[in-house]
């Protein structure tokens, strides 16, 4: 029996106003074969659109009259038609049917008995994902699918994560039969269920993009019977969780000794005359190894603001331990969605709005979006339907926090000096006109030296940015016999995003301003055919079509180079020197033809294959077709086990190919062009040798997988195997640039993966008022790299990881996504190889790690007592590494905590060496002398980066983290019957709670947010440059339904 | 049974004559690149090239090693942070572009004449290359060459040693100023056009590379000499050649760029001290007083210190018409001075065939330096009268001057001639002396492996210790 608290929120239905003769309320309960009363089942007048759902108790009341027959149906239970008699009472009895008689969908939105498929696929529904009320869909999915490892931007910034499956980041994400173009068109709240197809066999249907896994999404539709109207809000609130542990012990500057200022009565305006004998931080610094927090008086960098009240104020050098967490603010977001659904046996129409309004923890970041959805069908006539869906998205940001070296994150964990009051920066960062900063040259000189400040970063600098979305689709079913049905259907997506910024007047930075606009739009028109038939014990489905796809993407865009003529003024016509202006056009067309053909034997063994041709524009004009198969098959065992414990058993298996298209102009060669100089243009070569022979790829996949249930669905297990090989891929290979080129594109490269997935689904307890369901996700995915290229064993993916040239490399043999760096030279006892000053020594070219995790997986608990739910969702990651930009810089200035305290003989580090301070290096010299000296701190530490000291800085990116809490109750049927409301739900949701265990020392970072755009970021999310600080939210939601 | 397979067989039927019917389709235009241009536009890649210049007369890193600049506050540069270091950005960018030009105009003579001449255009690459091979050999010594530029057809191109690339240079100048013709040139932001000054870059480039080796084969090194003396070299300030710069953001002085939003760079002490001991009117064209003298003290910053913690605002800095501006100083590929310099040297040497003596060619240089930095001729000649006669340690730090702000050179022949007596910072952060070479980069052992280690096994371990062939002492 399955409780389900959701499913009868989501199903509820309101009594419609009927005509005609006499009625009378007939009521009654549902219930299962063994007496267990069945909530949310449909009490349907047949031939009308009259109909109700069960409540909790499982009791139903419905106007109809004596000879109508109710049709009773439940998921999982054979439908059942009562005649009304009589009797005002009529009571159902529901049987099971055969367990598991899910329905799922897979490719082409096809809907097929998840018994019979022979491929990996996890569904998810749409209340699951809706329960932790979260925008992003990537984030609502983490830990719900084995296999999907999700890839975080900052928590506290507008960064969309991304999905690996299985290892591989080109996920297709399909909503309706349309390929979205990006996550973020998705409306989380249309969702009705979501079903990730996770290997090259469960996609041979949709060809080449999909070759990585699709996630099929079907939106919310009415349904036939259904008139709610829904309201859902949300408010919640975010705040700074993890900061790092700074020093507060030294203020900034380069060194202790204090500067003391000398009025120069030559120079020096009269207002300075007082001023000789003041003590003056090293404003220029942007590190904090300056003169300890000691209360003396000093003069701060605002006390040299002209007509400031605080001018020539000398006040006391003291920590303020709390800067940084009194710049962040709290982020507040609202997201209110109305939704209305009708639907009668005809015709069925549903309409969604979704208002949300979000700021940042960060001053001046704002975003407004709109989602409006309208989806229906009609059924024309007996044989014809029509159904029709439109999602428009439209998004306004404000500033987009600088995530990456180089912003807030930098700033503030990298270099920036500690006594810093932030209240202070906030108030006079602006005063008269001017900006100010705390890293002004000098006491004579305000212009900054390195660093705005930080508030001008947000109310100076600007960026905005708006998104226009749109994606629908039309099409038409036709059932021509009973056998078979046509269907045409025609998709269009566009998006376009215009954005702008600027660097604003006053800051250290030259004034500009750049604009760009983007467009990319995708049509598509598909028809099939679909064949059904039944030869005895054979069912056969086969289904044949064609599909057109046309591609367009097109952007530019413009900066002022050299400055901008206008104070406070931003455009591209007052760009002092010419404007740079750049446009780029692409556009491809591929055509398709595909057929599926499926064949079960007596609902216990079923064999399906694909076959798939594809034409594309972007390959070789001579050879443009590729050829994609799959062949999988099923087989249910627990019929042949026949023991009542297990409930369910299935063995499958499938293998698949799916080539590849090479890229848009990948095979064609054309110049680069430059800036002219002088009216001179500039054509240059470009640094990777095109090649017109270019083909794409191949990548074939073989997977065994079981699935069980055990103990009438009490516990189920699912297990999957799979193997996949990528041959002839088309990629750049990297070669020495004296060839006079730095990648050549070939087809060589193999790579293959292997790996484990894992889903177990418990449900310890269920009882009448009590069921906690819970389920773990497993999967491990290794990576190889088999070949590369003739005589080629190693690649460099990435060499600008940090400082001195950490590399990510795939080596021949080993396992994808090497570390390769500098590591501290030791000798055989593992003591450090120093010189005779004690600076440490490295061995170049040392493998320190590998870019992938070694597991990932999830664990979700839902727990239902009575009215009210508890779910936990918790995610974990095991392996990995990044390399932290953060934690370097905040020792190398003297940031970190680490770097003050006592050393070995129990002085103060920082104190200099010949007074006893100074950090205890002990080693050996490279011929076994032993070293034991004292370094000073600064320089130790600046030693500790300079060494490039790439071992020190590379952590383990594992992690535990408890990402979502939700507390719900809905409001009993009883306390609600006299409101218009048909169902309430009130909950508590925390988002992004707890990183429960992480493996960095030094602390202060969160593994999974790394960024993923910045000066030193790259696309494998393997270094972060200056993290800005993760946020968790705590919300409160409130769901009407009418 | 018979039923469903002949419906299954006749639905395969259907579905394979659909299948077989089409093996490629015809998509038109769709991939042409509407972004980038196909056209064999030569002229348009010489410009390229020769925007790769600045990067080369621009450069701060050998300022360090003749410590003639000092850093302010980040001193890891001039403490030798970096050891490795990549010539692959010549390669694929400006050399490329080159052996381009060369190819077009080899392989499609009558399509490529918008650029000029094909002969022409075929010498300038060449000596355009010539000078960048000149450049980088004389940074890290056994370089590809003879196998380099070739793509895919030669993916692990073989180091030339030293003296190969020295010859085949050489050859090439001579070869290319050879088969200059009267057809004109386009693209030439260098000298407009005009060939004869193309030729005198040519000869001005052999002199140089001669006198280099001139510890290593002195004969070779008299007769390439005297040679390029008779064909035509630079003879005054006015043919000295400046790097075009512009001051438009895109091509302005990588100086001016430096000191936009920054202030890193200043004279060193060494350098301001020995102009104020020997009162060379050039101090105050060299660099700037101090702001908090306004402008009237000179103080340079120690070489080489770890946190040296002085304001700017104490200290000289760089010449405003440098750093403010640079389209006109701070950018020469090579000066009459340096021309004067190599004459006296190679009196100093006792090589004949050549006009003037060591102390007529080395009050030349001195003179045209001070020329050339604008320094009146009456202070000019004052400061004459006061130098010391010639010879090779007096003519060798009167270059050292005269090389400011010509990192390259200035380096080149610090190591040449020994003089100025330098140490290595103490907080030296790589090697063990100032260095004399620059290590490859990082990406070599694993991207051209054999060839990598045959240099290294033929020329010495890979470190900025490691002297150069033409470097014998």
């Amino acid at each position: 029996m399955k409780t389900n608290l959701k499913k009868f929120l989501a199903l509820s239905f309101m009594i419609m106003f009927q005509w005609g003769l006499a009625q009378t309320s007939v009521s009654g309960t549902v219930s299962d074969s063994s007496g267990v009363p069945l909530p949310g089942a449909t009490v349907l007048v047949a031939g009308t659109s009259n109909g109700v759902t069960t409540d909790f108790d499982g009791n139903y009341s419905i106007e109809a009259s004596e000879g109508d027959v109710l049709s009773v149906s439940y998921v999982g239970y054979v439908t059942q038609n009562v005649t009304v008699g009589a009797s005002a009472t009529v009571n159902v009895t529901l049987a099971a049917d055969n367990a598991l008689e899910e329905v799922v969908v897979t490719a082409l939105g096809i809907t097929r008995d998840k018994k019979s498929l022979g491929f990996a696929q996890q569904t998810v529904s749409g209340e699951t994902l809706a329960e932790s009320k979260q925008v992003d869909l990537n984030v609502a999915l983490t830990g719900k699918i084995a296999g999907v490892q999700m890839i975080g931007g900052s928590s506290s910034t507008f960064d969309n994560g991304f999905l690996r499956l299985r290892g591989e980041s080109d996920v297709l994400y399909v909503v309706d039969g349309i390929k979205v173009y990006t996550m973020s068109d998705i409306n989380t709240d249309n969702i009705a269920s979501i079903s990730v197809l996770k290997g090259a066999a469960a996609t041979a249907l949709y060809g080449a993009d999909a070759k990585s896994g699709v996630i099929v999404i079907s939106s919310k539709k009415a349904k036939v019977g259904e008139s709610s109207f829904t309201i859902d809000h949300s408010t919640s609130v975010s705040s700074v969780s993890i900061l790092p542990n700074y020093q507060n012990e030294y203020g900034g500057g380069y060194d202790q000794e204090w500067d003391v200022f000398t009025y120069n009565p030559a120079t020096d305006p009269a207002s300075f005359a007082s001023f000789t004998g003041h003590y003056t931080p090293y404003y220029g610094a942007d590190e904090s190894w300056g003169p300890k927090l000691d209360g003396t008086l000093v003069r701060h960098w605002d006390s040299w603001i002209p007509n400031h009240p605080n001018f020539g104020e000398q006040r006391a050098w003291n920590p303020n331990p709390n800067n940084v967490k009194n710049f962040y603010e709290s982020g507040i977001e609202n997201s209110t969605s109305l939704a209305f659904a009708s639907g009668t046996e005809n015709t069925q129409v549903r309409g969604s709005l979704r208002l949300i309004n979000e700021t940042l923890p960060f001053p001046n970041t704002a975003r407004n979006q709109i989602d409006a959805s309208v989806n229906g069908s009609v059924q024309i006539t007996d044989n014809l339907s029509a159904y029709s869906s439109l999602n428009y998205q439209i998004r306004k940001t404000e500033n987009f926090p600088v995530n990456g070296y180089g912003g807030l994150g930098a700033n503030f964990n990298q270099w920036f000096q500690r006594q810093i009051d932030m209240d202070r920066m906030r108030d006079n960062y602006f005063y008269e006109g001017q900006y100010y900063t705390w890293n002004r040259v000098s006491a004579r000189n305000a212009t900054p030296k390195y660093w705005d400040s930080p508030y001008f970063d947000f109310y100076g600098d600007r960026t905005e940015q708006r998104k226009n979305i749109m994606f629908g689709n039309f099409g038409l079913n036709l059932d021509i016999n009973e056998n078979l049905s046509a269907q045409v259907e025609a998709r269009n997506r566009f998006n376009t995003y215009e954005s702008n910024g600027r660097t604003g007047w006053g800051g250290i930075d030259t004034p500009s301003y750049n604009e760009s606009s983007s467009r990319y739009s995708e049509n598509e028109l598909q028809a099939t055919l679909a064949y059904t038939e039944d030869f005895g014990d054979f069912d056969v489905d086969a289904l044949i079509g064609y599909q057109a796809t046309q591609r367009r993407n097109h952007s530019t865009s413009a900066s002022s180079a050299g400055g901008l003529t206008v104070p406070e003024f931003y455009s591209i016509a007052t760009s002092k020197d010419r404007p740079n202006y750049s446009t780029s056009l692409s556009t491809s067309k591929q055509l398709a033809t595909f057929s599926q053909v499926s064949v079960g034997y007596n609902s216990m063994a079923y064999l399906e294959g694909s076959y798939r041709f594809d034409w594309g524009s972007t390959a070789n004009a001579d050879a443009n077709r590729i050829e994609t198969w799959g062949l999988s098959g099923s087989f249910i065992l627990d019929k042949l086990i026949n023991n009542k414990n297990v409930s369910f058993a299935k063995l499958r298996a499938g293998y698949s190919e799916a080539p590849v298209f090479p890229g848009v102009y990948a095979t064609s060669s054309v110049y680069g062009v430059g800036t002219a100089h002088s009216g001179n243009p500039i054509f240059r070569v470009p640094n990777t040798q095109s090649n017109p022979y270019l083909l794409g790829g191949t990548r074939s996949e073989l997977e065994f997988g079981t699935e069980f249930s055990f103990f009438n669905n009490r516990l189920g297990l699912d297990l999957t195997i799979y193997e996949r090989t990528d041959k002839d891929l088309p990629i750049s290979i990297p070669v020495t640039g004296a060839t006079g080129y730095s990648g050549l594109a070939v087809n060589s490269g193999q790579q293959s993966a292997k790996g484990v997935e894992v889903t177990l689904n418990l449900v310890p307890v269920q009882t009448e008022d009590l069921r906690w369901d819970i389920s773990l996700n497993y999967a491990q995915n290794k990576k190889y790299v088999d070949a590369l290229a003739e005589g080629i064993e190693r690649r460099v993916l990435d060499s600008w990881m940090s400082w001195g040239g950490l590399q990510t490399q795939e080596v021949v043999g080993e396992e994808w996504g090497l570390i390769v760096g500098r590591k501290k030279a030791r000798d055989a006892n593992g003591t450090q190889i120093v010189t005779e000053t004690g600076r440490a020594t490295f061995e170049t070219n040392q493998v320190l790690g590998n870019l992938l995790p070694d597991f990932t997986g999830g664990l979700t608990s839902a727990l239902a007592y009575k009215n009210w739910d508890f779910n936990v969702g918790i995610d974990f990651q095991s392996g990995g590494r990044f390399f932290s930009t953060s934690n370097m810089f905040s020792y190398y200035s003297g940031l970190h905590e680490d770097t003050v305290g006592l050393n070995a003989k129990g002085n103060p580090k920082r104190d200099s060496v010949a007074d006893g301070g100074g950090v205890n290096v002990v080693g050996v010299t490279a011929d076994g002398t032993p070293v034991d000296t004292y370094q000073s701190a600064s320089f130790h530490y600046y030693q500790h980066y300079f060494g490039n000291n790439h071992e020190n800085w590379l952590y383990d990116a594992s992690y535990v983290k408890l990402r979502t809490m939700r507390i719900g109750y809905n409001f009993p049927t009883d306390l609600i019957e006299n409101t218009p409301f048909e169902a309430i739900n009130v909950s508590l949701i925390g988002n992004n709670l707890l990183l429960l265990y992480s493996n960095i020392p030094e602390g202060g970072l969160d593994p999974s947010e790394i960024e993923g755009s910045g000066s030193i970021a790259s696309g494998y999310r393997n270094v972060e440059g200056g993290q800005l600080p993760p946020s968790r939210t705590f919300g409160l939601n409130v769901s009407l339904k009418f | 049974m018979k039923n469903l397979l002949t419906k299954i067989g006749g639905f395969t039927i259907c579905i394979s004559l659909l299948f077989a019917s089409c093996e490629t389709v015809d998509f038109g235009d769709e991939n042409v690149n509407p972004n980038s241009p196909t056209n064999k536009k030569t002229d348009a890649m010489i410009t390229s090239a020769i925007t790769a210049i600045p990067g080369i007369v621009g450069a701060v890193d050998p300022t360090y090693y003749v410590q003639q600049i000092s850093d302010v506050t980040y001193t890891t540069g001039s403490r030798y942070s970096d050891e490795q270091w990549s010539f692959d950005g010549f390669y694929t960018g400006a050399l490329k572009d080159l052996q381009e030009v060369i190819d077009l105009n080899t392989k499609f003579p009558t399509e490529v004449t918008g650029g000029g001449s094909n002969a022409n255009q075929i010498a300038v690459a060449h000596i355009l290359m010539g000078y960048m091979y000149h450049n980088i050999t004389d940074r890290w010594g056994a370089i590809p060459m003879s196998e380099a530029l070739q793509g895919v057809d030669k993916i692990y191109p073989k180091f030339d040693l030293q003296e190969d690339v020295y010859s085949q240079v050489m050859t090439n100048l001579d070869k290319a100023v050879g088969m200059i013709d009267g057809g004109g040139l386009n693209g030439d932001i260098m000298f407009n056009g005009d060939m004869n000054k193309w030729k005198m870059f040519a000869n001005t480039l052999k002199m140089r590379m001669a006198l280099r080796m001139a510890d290593v084969n002195p004969s070779a090194a008299q007769t390439a000499f005297v040679a390029a003396w008779n064909a035509g070299v630079i003879s005054s300030n006015a043919e000295s050649v400046h790097y075009p710069y512009l001051t438009e953001d895109a091509h302005d002085n990588p100086w001016q760029d430096r000191f936009e939003t920054r202030y890193d760079f200043v004279p060193s002490a060494l350098l301001i001290d020995h102009l104020k001991a020997n009162s060379d009117p050039r101090l105050a064209e060299f660099a700037d007083g101090s702001l908090i003298s306004n402008g009237t003290e000179y103080v340079g910053l120690e070489y080489g210190l770890e946190n040296p913690g002085i304001l700017e605002t104490n200290l000289s800095g760089i010449d405003a018409r440098v750093i403010k501006d640079g389209t006109n100083d701070g950018g020469y590929l090579m000066t009459y001075a340096e021309v004067c310099f190599a004459m006296s040297e190679a009196f100093l040497r006792g090589w004949s065939g050549l006009p003037g003596s060591a102390q007529l060619w080395y009050e030349y240089g001195i003179a045209a330096s001070h020329g050339q930095w604008g320094v009146a001729s009456a202070d000019a000649s004052a400061y004459l009268a006061s130098v010391a006669p010639v010879s090779m340690e007096t003519m060798a730090m009167e270059k050292w001057v005269a090389l400011y702000l010509q990192g390259y050179e200035g380096w080149a022949e610090w190591r040449r001639l020994d003089y100025p007596v330098l140490s290595p910072p103490s907080a030296a952060i790589s090697g063990t002396g100032v260095p004399v070479r620059h290590g490859y980069s990082a990406l070599l052992p694993t991207n051209n492996k054999e060839a990598y280690e045959a240099a290294v096994a033929a020329q010495g371990p890979d470190n900025q210790d490691t002297k150069l062939w033409w470097d014998t002492k």
